[in-house]
């Protein structure tokens, strides 16, 4: 009698966790995988787009009661709404895996400031960018190792900061640091914390993002240094952000690029991305995504 | 840490995806343990080998990379799962695995003339499992689920990198817009202790259930300090 009692119950709740996990799956066409495209289409028709970002302020995060906000979700809402497609969805990752989720069709676009660089240009199309940044250092106050460029971290043996897959990490190595003395963190507030423990000297991030994260922290002992442009090779590295798209959405593309230019010619885009601490000297100029692909 | 406490109703939608993430694993990972586990106890020599296959490869691989799998490279050859049917399947494949192991260990550990017994009477083997061993083995099976229930609750973190809004995905939110590393912290580590306490709550309860469908309820210090155990118990029969 109880047994069969039991055995009910316990069919009952397997299939109550079965039908939810069921419904869920969906399977996917490999070719279509592959070749992308028709993004666009498919955003307008359902009346929002999903965009991928690190969480990494100001450049693209949840405020406190769970908006996605920053520099590249607030950009992407105008850009997308005069392109008809009024909502925008944020898929959260760590920025080193953005790219993957791009390939993986987790969302449509990167929305999180990432830099143009060849690398990145050979897996992904990039638009064109919608701000330049400078880099810096946040050091103890008074800067005591006397850090201003990569260089100096190089010649000192500074522990050096950076995060996973972000640019700064290849423009130490590529300017003698030793390996050894960088060390990857998985987002801002964990560099500082690494900063703050003493496990690295300085953290090397764009200018924008060590500001932003000094201002949470008011009254802490620690400085930005004057940002500045690494040079590898005598070529100045521009810190350009842009939104990345696949290879074959180039349809969605060049309807963002368009309004882009749009906004960028009639002065608005620093009027939307001004809140997040960007200013004129962070508007990209006429920098374009194929000319920052060159190297 | 009031800018935190302020946030809470993100941290609450947050703990309850890690709960539902917990129950969907738990269940599917249970149904794989039992198979598993009761195939490589008693089944013949190629179902026995099956068994061993599937929990030697999904106990030693890393629940992380399956989920990446799952998630990154699984749309590249033609399936898709929803981020939270991924991070379910990664983490109940695993601990399917280990718990397919509990099973097993739990039915050899019946002793051999409940066995001996059965045979005397002539049951076929459906019937000795069903109504013989497996009733004693679940007895033994608990205390060790109830420790995977907890682990795997812990496991369930690392969904929040793959996009599934979890406690800990909330707790990093948080922490990148206000700074507040310790605070954020502070709040999960609290969340995530309450939450298994009231998973190991229903284990303990599960146990006193076997104890008592089996006939082996402890006797002096429940009957002298639960008399309300009792009544529970006449009531349910």
């Amino acid at each position: 009698m109880t047994s069969t009692r039991r055995d009910f119950l316990r069919s009952a709740a397997l299939l109550a966790g079965a039908a939810p996990l069921a419904a869920a799956c969906s399977t996917t066409d490999p070719a279509k995988e592959r070749s992308g495209g028709g993004t666009l289409a498919r955003a307008k028709q359902q009346g929002y787009i999903q965009v991928g970002f690190a969480n990494e302020s100001p450049y693209g995060y949840t405020d406190t009661s769970g908006k996605l906000t920053g520099e590249a979700p607030e950009l992407a809402r105008v850009v997308f709404k005069e392109l008809g497609i009024p909502d925008v969805k944020g898929v959260q990752l760590d920025f080193g895996g953005l790219i993957g989720g791009l390939q993986a069709r987790r969302f449509d676009v990167i929305a999180a400031g990432m830099f143009v660089t060849p690398e990145r240009c050979a897996q992904v199309a990039f638009a064109d960018p919608d701000y330049i940044a400078t880099t810096g250092f946040m050091v103890p106050k008074g800067n005591p190792k006397g850090i201003q460029r990569f260089e100096d971290a190089a010649k000192k043996n500074v522990k050096l900061g950076v995060l996973t897959g972000a640019v700064e990490g290849d423009y130490a190595t590529k300017l003698g640091v030793k390996k050894d003395n960088i060390k990857t963190f998985a987002d801002q507030p964990s560099a500082y914390e690494g900063l703050k423990a003493g496990r690295i000297d300085a953290i090397a991030l764009t200018r924008i993002s060590l500001v932003d994260t000094l201002k949470k922290h008011a009254g802490a002992p620690y400085e930005v240094t004057p940002s500045f442009i690494p040079q590898i090779g005598g070529k100045p590295q521009y810190g350009a952000g842009a939104f990345a798209f696949r290879k074959a959405d180039s349809d969605l593309l060049s309807a963002f690029n368009g309004k882009l230019a749009e906004l960028k010619q009639s002065g608005r885009l620093l009027g939307i991305i001004q809140p997040f601490g960007f200013g004129k000297a962070e508007l990209p100029g006429a920098h374009t995504a194929a000319e920052l692909c060159k190297g | 840490m009031s800018q935190i406490l302020h946030a809470y109703p993100l941290l609450l939608r947050g703990a309850w995806i890690t709960v539902q993430l917990t129950l969907y694993s738990a269940v599917v990972a249970l149904v794989l343990a039992m198979a598993f586990g009761v195939i490589g106890a008693v089944g013949g020599r190629v179902a026995r080998a099956i068994a061993r296959v599937y929990v030697e490869f999904f106990r030693g691989s890393a629940t992380l990379v399956l989920m990446y799998w799952l998630f990154y490279a699984l749309p590249l050859v033609g399936f898709r799962f929803q981020p939270m049917v991924a991070g379910v399947l990664a983490l109940s494949l695993n601990y399917g695995a280990y718990g397919a192991e509990v099973v097993r260990g739990a039915i050899r550990a019946v002793p051999t003339a409940q066995y001996e017994a059965t045979v005397a009477l002539n049951m076929p083997t459906y019937q000795r499992v069903r109504r013989v061993i497996l009733p004693q083995a679940v007895a033994l099976m608990l205390p060790p689920f109830g420790n995977l229930l907890i682990e795997l609750l812990k496991a369930t973190a690392v969904v929040s990198l793959i996009s599934i809004a979890d406690l800990t995905f909330r707790a990093q939110q948080l922490r990148a817009a206000t700074g507040q590393t310790a605070a954020a912290f502070v709040a999960v580590l609290v969340m995530y202790f309450v939450i298994a306490q009231v998973l190991q709550l229903f284990v303990r309860y599960l146990e006193r259930r076997t104890a008592r469908m089996l006939g082996r309820r402890p006797q002096r210090k429940a009957m002298a300090t639960a008399p309300i155990a009792t009544g529970t118990g006449a009531g349910l029969q």
